[in-house]
């Protein structure tokens, strides 16, 4: 639901409630009326996450994305991995959580090659990258309102 | 699939928001089979569902691609997890939507296992579509956590795989070039199952097949486990029948495997094998 004075999605705030705390700005927020009676409190497709390989994540700089990346080596709080399609993308902000070969990232693309990370989910030490490269082509190509 | 644990009343009864079995057989008006069919679960995305629109006022009605949607499957990201005595209630994101789920917890065991779903973990969650108090919400029968992460990527390629099918049952030029492309395993129907290399899918106009290339294929022929486990090798005109090709052709790229030592004749100059796992 949007927040009725950032005019921002506010994801914590349950279903249902007139107001929440605003999760840029810390403050008490209020959902406008016509929100909460046409919404009455459906599903949100407001923010998702597209799933890209490096190719991909340049049409999406500023918006929520999810990428698989092989983890090459780690600098500090970022790392360096490689997208499904072979290129090198750094990830910004990982959580200090042991890494393992393969993990999906979901978080905003900063840029065309780097991702700022909110969720790391570990997938294990092997993971089917052609798939998921081809899955990312078909997400954003042919079948893009699937899932866009 | 779903184990021992659960009995087929409890699984479809919907934790008692839905009409019992005895007041929903006479009113039905569906014959036994398309009430069957409906039941099918079906793999979606939360985005197909935010568009999925109601065929009448009753509460669980939907349409998806022409199709009744009843039972679904959704693999997603756990968000705001809310446990209760009685139930468990969370948000499924999916990356392309967020939707309610609610399970209802009968036993300890199964409070047990949902204990195990924690915030930011995957979940593959089956379950009934419904509209409560004007919301979409999933009444799910279960809900594991996802230890296999392939199944994240394979279940939105199931999803494409499924609305492409009911697209083209319900008639509409669908883009066709899909089926070849997704090698997933959803693809292929256990009962007519082929091998690639001799479904229509794989086979390749002749004409422009460079000699490497058919080297390669000659040597994959070779190269399957049924060419390796049988003792005589297999036979040149089995070859050609699989690859299409003309058998002169065959005969140069047997004859340069031979050479280059990947395969030798056996019984006679008519059977061939592989060296490998020789």
């Amino acid at each position: 639901m949007r927040c009725g004075k950032c005019n921002e999605a506010h994801f914590g705030a349950r279903w249902g409630a007139t107001g929440g705390h605003c999760w840029n700005s810390g403050k008490r927020f209020v959902v406008p009326l016509d929100a909460r009676v046409s919404n009455s409190c459906d599903m949100d497709t407001s923010n998702p996450a597209a799933l890209v390989n490096a190719e991909l994540l340049k049409m999406h700089v500023g918006r929520r994305v999810r990428a698989l990346v092989q983890v090459l080596r780690k600098e500090g709080a970022n790392f360096v991995g490689l997208s499904t399609d072979g290129h090198q993308l750094t990830i910004r902000d990982s959580p200090p959580l042991p890494l393992s070969n393969f993990v999906e990232v979901i978080g905003i693309a900063e840029g065309n090659q780097s991702i700022r990370a909110e969720i790391c989910t570990n997938f294990g030490e092997k993971a089917d990258s052609l798939v998921y490269n081809r899955l990312c082509q078909l997400a954003n190509g042919e079948f893009k309102s699937l899932f866009l | 699939m779903f184990g021992g644990e659960y009995d087929s009343a409890s699984l479809f009864s919907g934790g008692g928001f839905m009409p019992s079995q005895a007041t929903q057989t006479p009113d039905s008006g569906f014959s036994p089979a398309k009430n069957r069919e409906s039941q099918a679960l079906l793999p979606l995305t939360v985005k197909q569902i935010s568009e999925a629109h109601q065929t009448s006022d009753d509460k669980s009605n939907f349409v998806i691609d022409g199709v009744d949607v009843n039972n679904i499957t959704l693999v997603g990201m756990v968000t705001d997890k809310l446990e209760k005595v009685t139930d468990i209630s969370f948000h499924l994101d999916d990356g392309t939507g967020r939707i309610e789920v609610h399970k209802w917890v009968d036993d300890a065991m199964e409070s047990n296992a949902m204990a195990e779903l924690q915030n930011d973990t995957y979940v593959c969650v089956h379950g009934h579509l419904k509209v409560f108090q004007g919301k979409k919400q999933v009444s799910a029968y279960s809900c594991r956590v996802v230890t296999d992460f392939n199944q994240i990527p394979y279940h939105f390629l199931e999803c494409i795989f499924v609305h492409k099918c009911n697209k083209k049952k319900l008639g509409s030029p669908a883009p066709s070039s899909v089926t070849a492309e997704i090698n997933t395993p959803y693809k292929t129907n256990p009962g007519t199952y082929q091998s690639p290399a001799s479904s229509k899918a794989f086979s390749r106009p002749t004409t422009i097949l460079s000699d490497a290339d058919l080297q390669q294929q000659v040597l994959a022929v070779f190269d399957e486990p049924r060419s390796i486990s049988d003792e005589s090798g297999i036979h040149v005109d089995y070859i050609v029948d699989r690859l299409g090709v003309p058998k002169n052709k065959v005969m140069q790229a047997i004859t340069y495997h031979v050479d280059v030592g990947n395969i030798y004749s056996t019984i006679d100059d008519d059977h061939y094998k592989s060296t490998r796992n020789g």
